[in-house]
């Protein structure tokens, strides 16, 4: 059976079940005409979806009736964008976790893993807007940003470095031969905000929300703890594992973490799907976000713990490869939080064999 | 009695008014381009709830009112663009970079009002469901209209001559 266009834009729109969905795509792949059916329908709503963007570009201050004034240029607009899409990364990817003994700070940490799907149309659409703005980067106008700890690279070290370095057991997947260990000190990402400047780029961005004046001159911190990866080439396309307690992100006293929620939920430039995944999620203080770029992803119990397993599809694929990346034939992630530690492996593995390596680091 | 299941009541509409402003505002600025004007059209689009409340419970109350709002942006659209062919006519051509996005708002004011409604919707993140109820469709005609919408919308934001 062919499908008509509707059916397939709403493939396109991800508003199909699973089992339509598959239906489609094992339908597509035999069937020339719904193949190209599909094809046009993509190119079709990727052009109107680019065309709509533009509405949201920096330009929309561009009065439709004749000019009567004409849009300030922010030499910063681009650190703007920048700074913002650090903070939704702070606070969103890595976070989360309130500790109940934390009183004077609010520290964010993982305790649950969940996908949010992304597609590659998304990231495009934020892209755009970034790589729109103009002028130069001046990130002394918004705020100062700075790492401390740790070097930046990551050192080759032995099994027993490794261990010695963190206070958790370092977990690895049994069968694969001996790893080239990684690894990465600990770094504390510090950010400090001037409201007024942040505020006045986040309404030229034509968001209605801002940042309350009193974070002015705080410090946030993104904590991000040593993280120990083993890379495994004895497999025809490497395997990684690795492991780090949870990155934490600390505000500082007396700021609402759900005011900045607000803020930044309300970036215009995130695309409305994106946004409302983030709404959605009720435990934002202890959920890590892990992006799905399109491809499936499903949550599993691997015995008994948690777990999220991405695999791309064929479309996600086809989509890295456009922005010039590959893929292997088989790319697997399995990702999981057990005893305050956040574990994961990648690599190309077919998913029974991603999830029966996670099971072997369980062990 | 839930939100959800609850009648329209005029008691609801502070309520929405404080929780809907915003978002129903942003949604002009993003079509029209002219924040003076989404501040009179936010007021237009409050005034029908307020005026002329739907009948039925308001069980998505952002769907609805930014059903109304692209409806009166798109009006609007479609008025300043006729009235701006008939300038042009006479006038010098606008730069480049503002004409590209007068040509968006020109393409959306072509097409079929409800196209564009459904079109505005979509890229605003609704759902087909969310779409379905907000215009009055069946939810398995979504798709169909949004796969039309959008290949008018191209045709008029590129030129008819574009080949799929």
């Amino acid at each position: 059976m062919c499908y008509d266009e509707g059916s397939l834009m709403a493939y396109l729109d991800g508003e199909l079940t699973t089992e339509e969905r598959v239906a489609i795509e094992s339908h597509a792949a035999r069937c020339a005409e719904c193949g190209r059916s599909l094809e046009t329908l993509a190119a079709i709503r990727a052009a109107a979806a680019e065309a709509l963007d533009r509405l949201r570009q920096p330009a929309e201050v561009v009065p439709i009736r004749p000019a009567r004034r004409t849009p300030r240029r922010l030499p910063w607009q681009r650190v703007a964008a920048a700074a913002a899409a650090v903070l939704v990364l702070a606070s969103f990817a890595l976070a989360p976790v309130r500790s109940a003994a934390a009183s004077f700070l609010r520290i964010f940490r993982v305790q649950h893993i969940q996908t949010i799907s992304i597609s590659p149309e998304d990231l495009q659409a934020v892209s755009r807007t970034l790589s729109r703005g103009s002028g130069h980067v001046d990130l002394k106008t918004l705020g100062e940003a700075w790492v401390e700890g740790g070097s930046r690279a990551a050192k080759p070290v032995t099994l027993a470095q490794a261990q010695a370095a963190v206070d958790f057991p370092v977990k690895l997947p049994a069968g694969l031969g001996d790893p080239r260990i990684t690894l990465q000190a600990a770094q504390t990402f510090k950010f400090k905000l001037k409201v007024n400047a942040v505020n006045e780029a986040l309404r030229y961005y034509g968001s209605d929300r801002t940042f309350p004046r009193d974070v002015d001159g705080k410090v946030f911190e993104v904590r991000v703890p040593a993280i120990v990866l083993a890379q495994y080439d004895a497999q025809k396309q490497p395997v990684f594992a690795g492991q780090a307690r949870s990155p934490e992100l600390v505000v500082p006293d007396g700021v609402d973490p759900s005011q900045l929620r607000d803020v930044l939920l309300n970036l215009p430039f995130l695309p409305r799907n994106v946004r409302d995944q983030l709404a959605a999620v009720d435990d934002w203080q202890s959920t890590l976000l892990v992006p799905d770029f399109g491809g499936k992803a499903r949550d599993i119990q691997i015995d008994g713990v948690p777990a999220v397993v991405m695999s791309p599809d064929s479309a996600a694929r086809k989509a890295r490869a456009e922005v010039g990346g590959d893929l292997p034939e088989h790319t697997t992630t399995v990702v999981w939080n057990g005893d305050g530690v956040v574990r994961a492996i990648a690599g190309g593995v077919t998913e029974e064999k991603a999830i029966e390596l996670a099971k072997s680091c369980m062990r | 009695m839930s939100d959800d299941s609850a009648p329209f009541a005029r008691g609801d509409f502070d309520r929405i008014y404080r929780a809907e402003r915003l978002a129903v505002h942003r949604h002009l600025v993003f079509i029209t381009g002219d924040r003076a004007l989404a501040d009179d059209l936010t007021q237009e689009t409050f005034g029908k709830l307020y005026d002329r409340p739907p009948a039925e419970p308001l069980r998505n109350a952002r769907a609805w009112l930014l059903t109304v709002a692209s409806n009166l942006a798109c009006n609007h659209l479609r008025g300043e663009t006729r009235r701006r062919d008939r300038e042009t006519r006479a006038d010098s051509a606008p730069a480049a970079d503002v004409d590209d996005v007068l040509d968006v708002r020109r393409a959306l004011a072509a097409l079929d009002p409800r196209d564009g409604v459904m079109l505005l919707l979509r890229h605003s993140g609704f759902s087909y469901a969310e779409i379905a109820e907000a215009v009055g469709l069946a939810p398995a005609s979504v798709g169909t209209v949004l796969a039309r919408a959008q290949r008018r919308f191209r045709e008029a934001y590129e030129g008819p001559g574009v080949r799929e």
